[in-house]
């Protein structure tokens, strides 16, 4: 029998039991889509954090700290090879009035708004006190290590909007655990400068900043955080006169966050700074762990993509083996007039391979839009976060990969019934003449 | 249309099934001839070994003891792959049931046996139409057998058991499944090939007006011919 006539006849036979092909093409198809966005899943988490490690992010870059930081020191650094940025962090000290009587959005309906005393203005209420406030690229959140937790960031040319940090709601009396209650508050706040010797000949630079938002950040010491160069006009006015005190005086850089090109150039780059004379300090254990975990959620999402798989076979092995029952007779005529064993083989292995193809490919393209909805869905939280948003990595290997395994796992779930069917006995197949 | 017929030589042919009860002994040296281009019919009771013997004769079973020679081949001596071979090239079979396959049009089915032999599409397109023709039914080819007749199914299921050019034809009760008119129509059809072909024509049947007509007859009884 030539191929072509076992495809026709295996193509009729599916056509025939339409009902039962479908199901068990449905069956396949949503396995495979299953392993498929498991796969991309994975395969856009680990490219996701990998990117991050090997083309910096918070997790690759190389902190630089020192009381000898300045724009020399910059320099020198930038210009090592291997760097692919330097993000400086200045750091002002300032005297912060949060607003008293406490003006704070309620957390809740029913509770006071946004314009309302939540209490009378005492002695009670929140009393100034002395802060740093860090200072970055915020056009760049990604290169520094910090999350918004409520809010937004401020805007990068902003001398008026900052963000603070838990410590913050803490001093202020706020709930940490209602933090967008402090969103549109306004502060006072006061560069110092002294102007003699005496440590009370204090002149202070009073601006007014509104809180646009609350964040975890490691950038640097301080409970509020603001474009840098609105630290750094707080931070010149303190530093262009002596500090008697000591106590708000500052280097002009409280660190530099260097990110590597590569992961593998981090070691060298950490040595190179070192030898600068400068101090470093590089998470690369974490990143070694973050792989080890990484390497260990795709082992467990592919695993649980090849299981679906595997009850798909079942399924598909299942309804041939009921295929082969009921065409008992049919296989018997066929052998009757001439089929070899192998012609009977054929037709039903490749009925097991239109299954397995038709739900593999469609699994596989239904498991990648999957996987581009979680990404939507991950991106919406992520920006909201004022974070950059994931573009789901769609391996060709993965997705072919699903889908070639569908049909091959198909074929082999099937190669049970369909040898089977060859062996059966003519005259048994076909029982009485 | 076919080609001439092979002899058919039985000797102390035994068969036996497996069953819970042990061996059913179903042929018991049983032994026949039947002449190339013969038209023999075979009768005998229910039980009596019939369509265990016509299962050997075209190769569908193997032969257990015994020896079954059709024309130069021994079955008993034929592979799985040999075995098909000769139910392609050699045998064509009619069964009661038809033996259609219901999502195949008539001339599908028709074309289904030269399939098996490996003939091409086009060849096995014209003579499925050819043989169609043959058996009354050239106007029925894009018909499945659901929307045929008894009679009708039964000659499509000749046409079928022609395509191949079978010199050896064995039908299991061709006309039990029929009303006396298509039973008519159907035998007159099986004796026209035969007189047409020269193929040996062998009929299990219980119809006595198909047994009188036959050039040979042999009665079954208890796995054994017993006379005519």
């Amino acid at each position: 029998m030539r191929f072509r006539d076992a495809i026709g006849l295996a193509v009729r036979d599916v056509t025939r039991q339409l009902g039962r092909c479908i199901l068990t093409i449905v069956g396949v198809a949503m396995a495979a889509a299953l392993l498929t966005s498991l796969l991309v899943i994975a395969a856009t988490a680990k490219t996701r954090v990998i990117g991050q490690l090997t083309r910096g992010g918070p997790l690759a870059t190389i902190r630089v700290e020192g009381t000898d930081l300045d724009s020399n020191a910059l320099q020198r650094i930038t210009a090592l090879p291997g760097v692919r940025s330097v993000s400086p962090v200045v750091v002002a000290r300032e005297v912060v009035t949060p607003p008293n009587p406490p003006t704070y959005v309620a957390a809740t309906g029913g509770g006071p708004d946004a314009s309302t005393p939540i209490s009378d203005p005492s002695d009670h209420g929140p009393r100034p006190f002395i802060a740093g406030i860090v200072g970055i690229d915020v056009a760049n959140p990604g290169l520094f290590p910090l999350s918004v937790i409520a809010g937004r960031l401020p805007s990068p040319s902003s001398m008026t909007e900052v963000a603070v940090t838990r410590d913050y709601l803490e001093r202020a009396g706020v709930n940490p655990n209602q933090p967008a209650r402090v969103l549109g508050t306004q502060l006072e706040l006061a560069a110092p400068r002294f102007v003699g010797t005496d440590a009370d000949d204090i002149w202070g630079r009073w601006t007014r900043a509104t809180v646009v938002g609350v964040v975890a950040q490691e950038a640097g010491q301080g409970d509020l955080l603001g474009p840098a160069g609105m630290v750094l006009a707080a931070h010149r006015f303190t530093n262009s006169a002596p500090d008697p005190t000591g106590r708000f005086a500052s280097p002009p850089y409280a660190a530099f966050l260097v990110e590597a090109q590569t992961l593998d150039r981090v070691p060298a780059l950490v040595e190179s700074i070192s030898r600068l004379g400068f101090s470093t300090s590089a998470p690369q254990s974490l990143i070694t762990t973050v792989q080890r975990y990484l390497h260990v959620v795709v082992i467990v999402l592919s695993s649980i993509g090849l299981i679906a798989l595997g009850i798909a076979a079942i399924g598909v092995s299942s309804a041939m083996l009921g295929a082969v029952r009921e065409r008992r007779r049919e296989i018997g005529v066929l052998k009757a007039i001439g089929a070899r064993d192998r012609d009977v083989l054929s037709i039903f292995l490749f009925e097991a391979f239109v299954q397995g193809v038709i739900g593999g490919f469609v699994g596989a393209a239904i498991g990648w839009a999957v996987a581009r909805l979680v990404a939507a869905v991950v991106n919406s939280y992520l920006e909201s976060q004022g974070l950059v948003g994931v573009r789901p990595v769609a391996p060709l290997a993965a997705v072919v990969g699903s889908a070639v395994g569908a049909t091959v796992l198909a074929m082999v779930a099937g190669a049970v019934p369909a040898l089977r069917a060859a062996r059966l006995p003519a005259r048994d197949a076909i029982g009485s003449l | 249309m076919v080609d001439p017929g092979v002899g058919v030589s039985v000797e102390g042919l035994r068969h036996s099934y497996r069953s819970p009860a042990g061996a059913l002994v179903v042929l018991n040296e049983c032994s026949l001839e039947i002449p190339p281009g013969g038209y023999c019919a075979l009768t005998g009771p229910s039980g009596s070994g019939k369509s265990t013997l016509l299962a050997l004769l075209g190769g569908l079973d193997r032969v257990q003891a015994g020896t079954v020679r059709v024309g130069a081949a021994d079955l008993a001596e034929l592979s799985g792959d040999g075995l098909a071979e000769y139910r392609r090239s050699t045998v064509g079979f009619v069964f009661q049931h038809f033996g259609l396959l219901d999502p195949l049009t008539a001339a599908e089915n028709v074309e289904l046996a030269n399939a098996l032999a490996g003939v091409a599409p086009a060849s096995r397109r014209a003579r499925a139409a050819e043989l169609l023709d043959e058996v009354g039914l050239g106007d029925r080819g894009s018909h499945r057998p659901v929307q045929l007749s008894g009679g009708e199914r039964q000659r499509v299921a000749i046409a079928r058991a022609l395509a191949n050019g079978p010199r050896l034809l064995l039908a299991d009760e061709p006309t039990g499944n029929l009303d006396p008119t298509s039973a008519d129509l159907v035998i007159r059809l099986l004796e026209t090939v035969h007189e047409g072909s020269g193929c040996t024509l062998l009929v299990v049947t219980h119809n006595r007006s198909l047994t009188r007509r036959a050039g040979q007859r042999l009665r079954l009884a208890d796995g054994r011919v017993v006379g005519e």
